[in-house]
């Protein structure tokens, strides 16, 4: 079971939203990494087949996916950013009508419905209406739908958008339980999400896939790059601009900073261990004027 | 020679022996069977689930429409004696049948279901397909039932009571399906609103003298070619509705 993104590029009208992405996915967990407007849902949306690329072709087992049509949406999970529901539905009868449109036959949605609710910790509330759900329950609930086909390819797009910490660690051990033997896209934003489940990081940036690989090598690559540094607050305002500043932390009278940079940024700064967020920051230059390589993969 | 089966086969037994299984053992081979035969046969016979589940997604409101427009027509089965009468009733009470098709067909883009629907096995142009047959069909029962209690009890040509109805339910659901296209509501209150002035506006042009009444008079003289006329736009919007649901996602994400 094989995905084949080759030289994915996706564009409206001038903006180039994806660009020459390339990779092929084998099953595990892939955490897509990047800033707001990196492309990433687009290019879950050309992966969901909802959106044609411009150039270049997605390929499932050897075969284009707009070629296989609804066969591949069998095999295919999709939870968007913003999934909606008609008001009138309960969780169960949302469940069931998603199971329709899916194509499945109602034994095996009935049955597939009762343990899916069961594992997202919903069967309490099959019969409450899913605008009357928190938004963690609501997001469970986004994953069960996504799940009802037990799909092959697993696409979630910021699931955990919106949740507080204790629902969020509960939805990753979650995905990381019904992963298995799955190829799982985990788009987000929020890094620890990934840091601990993922066996993948495909990071992008501006529409470019940056980086690919494991976590512990995202992490490596910033080894020996992370500092810890006490500063004036006056000094601040300068090591901003010309560094990257993954962490400001005011004690009494001094400011702590973190700074990535190849170069030890003042006299007094420590080499410190490197976390996953040095590296994403490290890769998106998000801080500062000091980014990272661009096109290192 | 059926001894020496019996033998053999006890033979075999002995040469074979089986240790007795446990009952919990029995029964966890035979869930993981059934559980089996389900993956397997997950796909099988869904098609009646889908267009079941599409039928318990329709608004109620729609049904007692139907409904209420049957007692309506019920109401003046004596008084409609004649197939002018009968057509006047139509003209008025088929656009209300019709009334809340276009809420239905743009429920999915006002809750936000589309991308999540288009992601499944079927696609939006068979929901889209699949609501049109069913609001149509219910439509088109309803005409039918009433054709046939008027012909019934008028002693009337069925057929040329249901072509009077037939006409203004092709104009109503054209008329629809071109505001389905050409008209993207943001919010269902200006949808339903919207959909009610159709139907209005439908039923009292078609009683209009000055609007469209004479046109819609001499229009019947030919009822048969009025009839293929309607259709064939209706055959056609719904053809160019279709069309456009295959290509949704192209057109909600942009190419």
């Amino acid at each position: 079971m094989e995905l084949k993104i080759q030289n994915v590029t996706k564009k409206y009208k001038d903006l180039v939203a994806v660009n020459a992405f390339d990779g092929t996915l084998t099953p595990g967990i892939y955490g897509l990494l990047g800033p707001n407007g990196a492309g990433k849902t687009t290019l879950l949306r050309v992966v969901c087949a909802l959106t044609r690329p411009t150039e270049g072709k997605v390929l499932y087992g050897n075969m284009e996916i707009e070629k296989l049509g609804a066969e591949y949406r069998k095999v295919l999970g999709f939870m968007p950013q913003n999934f909606g529901y008609y008001p009138h539905f309960k969780t169960e009868r949302y469940l069931e009508y998603i199971a329709s449109i899916k194509g499945l036959n109602p034994h095996y949605a009935k049955n597939k419905i009762s343990s899916l609710l069961e594992l997202v910790g919903l069967t309490e509330k099959r019969k409450s209406k899913v605008g009357h759900l928190s938004g963690g329950m609501r997001q469970r609930l986004g994953i069960a739908q996504a799940l009802l086909n037990d799909p092959d390819v697993l696409i979630l797009d910021e699931p955990t958008a919106g949740l507080d910490p204790e629902e969020r660690v509960k939805f990753r051990n979650l995905i990381s339980t019904i992963s298995q033997e799955k190829i799982t896209i985990l788009s987000t934003h929020i890094i620890t999400d990934v840091a601990y489940i993922a066996s993948d990081i495909l990071l992008m940036k501006e529409g470019h896939l940056t980086f690919r690989g494991s976590v512990d090598a995202l992490i490596g690559m910033v080894q020996g790059k992370v500092w810890s540094t006490t500063v004036e607050s006056c000094e601040i305002g300068g090591i901003t601009k010309n560094y990257i500043v993954s962490n400001v932390q005011n004690t009494a009278d001094q400011t702590e900073l973190r700074i990535i940079s190849g170069d030890k940024p003042t006299n007094d700064a420590v080499q410190v261990e490197p976390t996953l967020e040095d590296a994403y920051l490290f890769y998106t230059g998000e801080i500062g004027t000091a980014g990272g390589p661009e096109n290192e993969i | 020679m059926k001894n020496i089966d019996k033998k053999m086969i006890r033979q075999i037994k002995k040469a074979y022996p089986v240790s007795p299984l446990k009952e919990s053992n029995m029964q966890a081979t035979i869930s993981q069977a059934k559980l089996l035969l389900l993956e397997n046969t997950k796909y099988n016979h869904s098609l009646g689930f889908f267009i079941w589940s599409q039928i318990k997604n329709i608004s109620p409101f729609f049904w007692l429409l139907q409904l209420l427009c049957f007692v309506y027509m019920m109401w003046n089965v004596r008084g409609a004696a004649d197939i002018e009468s009968i057509r006047i009733l139509f003209a008025m009470l088929v656009p209300v049948l019709v009334l809340y098709m276009l809420p239905e067909l743009y429920k999915m883009h006002i809750n936000n279901m589309t991308e999540l629907e288009a992601a499944c096995a079927h696609s939006p142009a068979k929901i889209v397909a699949s609501k049109l047959l069913i609001l149509s069909t219910s439509n088109f029962i309803v005409i039918t039932m009433i054709s046939f209690v008027f012909g019934l009890y008028h002693q009337l040509n069925v057929a040329t009571i249901l072509a009077q109805g037939l006409i203004p339910l092709n104009i109503s659901i054209s008329i629809s399906l071109l505001f389905f296209e050409f008209v993207k509501f943001k919010s269902p209150y200006a949808m339903l609103v919207s959909a009610v002035l159709i139907a209005v506006t439908i039923a009292a042009m078609m009683q209009s003298a000055l609007l469209g009444w004479p046109i819609y008079i001499r229009a019947f003289e030919y009822w048969q070619a009025t009839l293929f006329v309607s259709a064939i736009i209706l055959f056609a919007l719904m053809s160019i509705t279709l069309y456009r649901a295959n290509h949704a996602k192209e057109w909600y994400y942009g190419t």
